[in-house]
């Protein structure tokens, strides 16, 4: 009879909706579960993502750990960095998720308190000695909640023949923020791009505004700013933002509109731009020297703005940072991951499979590369900081969408730097409580 | 039948030229109506023509067929967007969401067609909520309770929504054409015949709606497909991500070029294309049959 | 002392009453609550319950405390918010060019328009594309070396080529352009259904006593679609508050800056990317707000007209 074929087709079609839905609460609550002697520790991390190279590093150190620690096995998950703070919200939100988490330290992670634990409370004497940048690790409540992994510097990169073809010494390169100026007005006076990148994704930036502020914040306003006690509208910032801004002119013409990644490196290997200012992944230092030739390379740290509180050092920080989530029962497995990845060990084998700097003060990095040393002895010096930990991650946000908008002068300085401190404000129950 | 003489052509005779001005004004008026397409259809022209190009190609002749034509903007849009596995997900999540929309409007439009209860008001009233109420207002609360019960990152969940979210369409349509379509005479004759409601309603209302119920299937699949701002709440994992939000993604990269992008488009925007071509005609047809009677 | 039960009193027919009340409704019930759960669970309780979360700093996971008015306080004096309220403004002004364009349209494809219907079907291409697949769509379009920037350039208009979403200046009128270009074809297909039920007595009386198309339109055409025509600009001006979120995530990310920036962009950006949520749901209040307004002012204003 019709009416029971037709109903029949209906009945199907309202069983597949049923199965489906009972498909999906049984593949939601499937997973995870590893039916294994061993316990798992669950690790999402970004790092591995951030250059090509890495993935095989992250293998090779997930599998020595596990060697070590034959009771454990490391279920690995690379995310990317965009997602990994609403993956990290979420896993927040179900009180279930990671172990062990990538979070950078200091004020970003501090956004996340609500689901991870203090860590200093498992410091070894040792482990504060060999591990640099604990200085900067502590969020604003005073509390570890990231131990930093691998080190960064920034540095600016030159092509010693454009330099001397604009009459600069390639040898004695710039050390003031004044000699830095004249060295650009000099290259741009002889039609050289003096510096390479863009700016319509706003990193290139923050990449200036982070060694500028180091040096003319004091370490009294350093310490208020970790804190999250120091305003963005402050004179620091607006006397780096116009710095910053000043270098509009020698960039090339359509700067504002083009995308750091896209032509930093393109340009500055082709020969186009004299310099550009990078944070090593070392690994863009040997395309660079391949590019122009080890000898014409050259390696130079952020110079000197008049308001500089120190004698020369470069902006260093953290290339990661590693978390425990407050959920996770076994901590005594999570932190052996954690002092595994910052052991002399492990950080030997990043240095030698991917040129990862150490943030471990027992690792030696041996190297010929001329380059690499000088950037290694900069990175060492202990007077070497960065203030970015500082940062919430959504407060540079405004600034990297407004970046493209100040190096025109559409933007004024003061109305963006308004507005991020407005959301570091709103910000700040979220991340000090 | 009478014979007239051809007219004999005479300077300054008034009703031919009248004939043809008018006749140019209409002549005008249809290369005018013409013309209005092309704004409309270029830009797919462009996309199309661009997406075949190599880089240098197009950089010599931007506005121009492709020559040489090349499949790599395709290749390395697939490859470093993953758009092949997001179409999967996509057709996935709209196919569900368009059974999901039937299978929750059909058996209640059925109902508002008959019934002329104060209930009716209630039902029409929360549908409405769901279209009127800003999406974003509810998917926030739904992402934090479905973290909760870790069913994010489903395609199923999100087909689901999807079809929640498209019932208001499949209701407004099938109620409007039930009404006409099975009108009160047909439902209390065949009442009087001994059937019950549920047998009027598979035995007539389902079979006599299938082109309108077909237009719902369409356009409730076209709409998910299109759909950025759920997946992008309920979607984490890039290998679960919609071809949509794939593409959103791979676009908005640096070091994409245009060709690419517009590969990319293409890609994602095909199939949708593809099934409101076939589901055209039903579209037509539902929209139109009612009326017709 | 024995009362004898006044007519529709006793047990038994009240009874009766009751299961001749409930039966009808339970007899909807398999065919609507299936609807009506769903919408409940997905759409009603999560709106009610996110919005009712814009009283407290709402931290999912953790203690979330109350804290009164201070999320809707912080919004109203922040000024990216105030931007934003200003984009939202600035995109209503498109009402008048997405209703008068398809209107005109249709005017002249009913009038006598050879393949009228092809080309209607042609026109209505773009409103197949979803807001999300026009902005990937436009991308390459709208770059600086895209399709309009090379036409204009080869058209040698090359002075005005510019940077379309790139120019905080002319980014929303881009978007404003862009959404008349991909609304047209739906306009033009429901003004022409609505044409068609004008009594066509009224357009020829208006032919015969020599009106001009403009008069034609005005005194004729205009309060015969008035229904449709509040329908159509209700339906555009509560898109520029519940639509716009797709072609703004793939187009233009709100930038540069905060330019083209939407309310419900924003609230994305502030719970799934910041994660203030309290503040979100704030601003979602905010938003229900306005979607409300404008459905009553059009409400108001429908049957002002349908009075005249």
């Amino acid at each position: 009879m019709r009416m029971q074929l037709n109903a029949k087709v209906f009945a199907v079609a309202v069983l597949s909706c049923a199965l489906v839905i009972a498909a999906a609460a049984g593949s939601a609550s499937g997973l995870g579960s590893r039916s294994s002697k061993k316990q798992t520790i669950t690790v999402w991390q970004f790092w591995s993502g951030f250059a090509v190279g890495l993935g095989p590093l992250q293998k090779k150190l997930d599998a020595e750990f596990e060697a070590r620690n034959p009771q454990y096995t490391v279920n690995d998950v690379p995310i990317s960095f965009t997602q990994m703070g609403t993956k990290l919200t979420a896993a927040i939100a179900a009180s279930s998720g990671p172990n062990v988490v990538s979070v950078f330290p200091g004020v970003a992670g501090a956004a996340y308190r609500n689901g991870l634990i203090p860590l200093q409370g498992f410091l070894k004497p040792a482990d504060r000695k060999n591990w640099r940048l604990l200085n900067i690790a502590a969020g604003p409540g005073g509390d570890i909640l990231a131990i930093p992994w691998t080190e960064y510097g920034y540095f600016v990169y030159y092509n010693k023949a454009l330099f001397k073809q604009a009459g600069l010494n390639a040898n004695n390169p710039p050390k003031t923020w004044a000699q830095f100026m004249a060295a650009c007005k000099a290259l741009k006076a002889h039609g050289i791009t003096a510096i390479s990148g863009g700016f319509k994704d706003g990193y290139e930036w923050e990449w200036w505004a982070y060694p500028l502020l180091d040096q003319l914040m004091s370490p009294s306003v350093t310490k208020r700013w970790l804190q999250y006690d120091y305003p963005i509208t402050s004179p620091e910032f607006t006397t780096a933002w116009t710095a910053i801004k000043n270098l509009a002119p020698y960039y090339a013409k359509d700067a504002f509109g083009l995308n750091l990644y896209n032509d930093a490196y393109n340009n500055f290997n082709s020969g186009k731009a004299a310099m550009v200012l990078d944070a090593p992944l070392l690994s863009n230092v040997v395309g660079a020297q391949k590019a122009l030739g080890t000898a014409n390379l050259g390696v130079f740290a952020v110079p000197r703005l008049p308001g500089s509180h120190y004698p020369p050092f470069v902006d260093a920080g953290p290339n990661s940072g590693w978390s425990i989530t407050k959920w996770t029962k076994d901590t005594a497995g999570a932190w052996a991951y954690i002092k595994w990845m910052e052991s002399k060990e492990a950080q030997s084998l990043a240095w030698s499979m991917a040129h990862l700097i150490p943030n471990n003060a027992q690792v030696a990095t041996p190297t010929s590369n001329a380059a690499f040393k000088s950037i290694l002895t900069a990175i060492k010096n202990p007077l070497s900081h960065t203030i970015y930990v500082g940062f919430p991650v959504s407060v540079l946000a405004i600034n990297e969408r407004y970046a493209g908008e100040m190096i025109t002068g559409k933007a004024s300085i003061d109305s963006v730097l308004k507005q991020m401190e407005q959301l570091r404000t709103t910000l700040k129950p979220k991340i000090v409580g | 039948m009478t014979e007239h003489a051809p007219p004999v052509p005479v300077v300054g005779m008034r009703p031919r030229n009248r004939n043809v001005r008018k006749d140019l004004r209409l002549v005008a008026r249809n290369v005018a109506a013409i013309a209005l397409t092309l704004p409309f259809l270029y830009p797919f022209y462009f996309l199309v023509i661009t997406a075949f190009k190599s880089n240098q190609g197009y950089a010599e002749n931007q506005l121009g067929l492709p020559h040489p034509f090349v499949f790599t903007q395709f290749s390395s849009a697939w490859d470093s967007g993953s758009l092949g596995r997001a179409l999967l997900n996509s057709t996935i999540a709209a196919g569900i969401g368009a059974l999901v929309a039937i299978v929750l409007s059909a058996p209640a439009a059925d109902w508002c067609a008959r019934t002329r209860s104060k209930t009716k008001s209630i039902v029409l009233g929360t549908v409405a909520c769901i279209w009127m109420i800003p999406m974003i207002i509810w998917i926030i609360p739904m992402f934090v309770e479905l973290s909760r019960a870790h069913l994010t990152n489903n395609l199923l969940v999100l087909g689901f929504i999807y079809g929640v979210t498209n019932t208001p369409l499949g209701l407004y349509l099938l109620y409007a054409y039930l009404a006409d379509a099975v009108p009160g005479e047909i439902r209390e004759a065949a009442i009087v015949a001994g059937a019950k409601p549920r047998h009027i309603f598979f035995m007539i209302s389902l079979p006599i709606s299938l082109p309108v119920l077909v237009t719902i299937a369409v356009l409730a699949f076209v709409w998910s497909w299109g759909d950025v701002l759920i997946a992008a709440v309920l979607l984490q994992s890039q290998q679960d991500w919609t071809v949509t939000l794939s593409a959103t993604s791979f676009v908005s990269r640096y070091g994409v070029s245009i060709q690419q992008e517009a590969a990319a488009a293409i890609i994602s925007m095909l199939p949708m294309v593809v099934i409101f071509a076939i589901g055209q005609r039903g579209i037509v047809k539902g929209l139109t049959v009612g009326s017709g009677k | 002392m024995s009362v004898t039960a006044a007519p529709g009193r006793t047990g038994g027919e009240l009874w009766g009453r009751v299961r001749a009340r409930t039966q009808p409704v339970l007899a909807a019930l398999p065919y609507v609550a299936p609807l009506i759960v769903a919408a409940a669970l997905v759409v009603l309780a999560p709106a009610l319950w996110g919005l009712s979360r814009s009283v407290f700093n709402w931290q999912p996971g953790s203690a979330s405390p109350y804290v009164g008015f201070d999320n809707f306080r912080l919004l109203a004096d922040s000024t990216t918010f105030r931007t934003i309220l200003v984009n939202e403004g600035v995109y209503l002004l498109g009402l008048p060019i997405w209703t008068i364009l398809p209107l005109l349209i249709s005017v002249f494809l009913f009038t006598r328009v050879r393949f009228a219907g092809l080309i209607r079907t042609l026109i209505f291409l773009p409103a197949v594309v979803s807001p999300a697949l026009l902005g990937i769509m436009f991308t390459p379009i709208l770059a600086p070396s895209g399709l309009v920037n090379t036409t204009l350039r080869s058209a040698g208009a090359g002075g005005l080529a510019h940077a379309w979403v790139d120019d905080p200046s002319l980014v929303k009128p881009t978007i404003i352009v862009l959404l008349a270009w991909a609304n047209v074809g739906l306009g033009v297909a429901i003004f022409t259904a609505a044409l068609t039920s004008i009594q066509p007595e009224f357009l020829d009386a208006a032919a015969v006593s020599g009106a001009t198309s403009w008069q034609r339109i005005r005194y004729v055409i205009l309060p015969g679609i008035r229904r449709t025509l509040i329908l159509w600009m209700t339906f555009q001006a509560l898109g520029v508050f519940l639509w716009l979120f797709g072609l703004i995530f793939a187009l233009t990310a709100g930038g540069p800056g905060n330019s083209s920036t939407s309310i419900d962009y924003d609230i994305f950006t502030n719970t799934i990317t910041n994660g203030i949520f309290g503040v979100g749901a704030a601003e979602s209040v905010y938003l229900l707000g306005m979607v409300i307004a404008i459905a009553v002012i059009a409400w108001v204003i429908g049957r002002q007209w349908s009075h005249d």
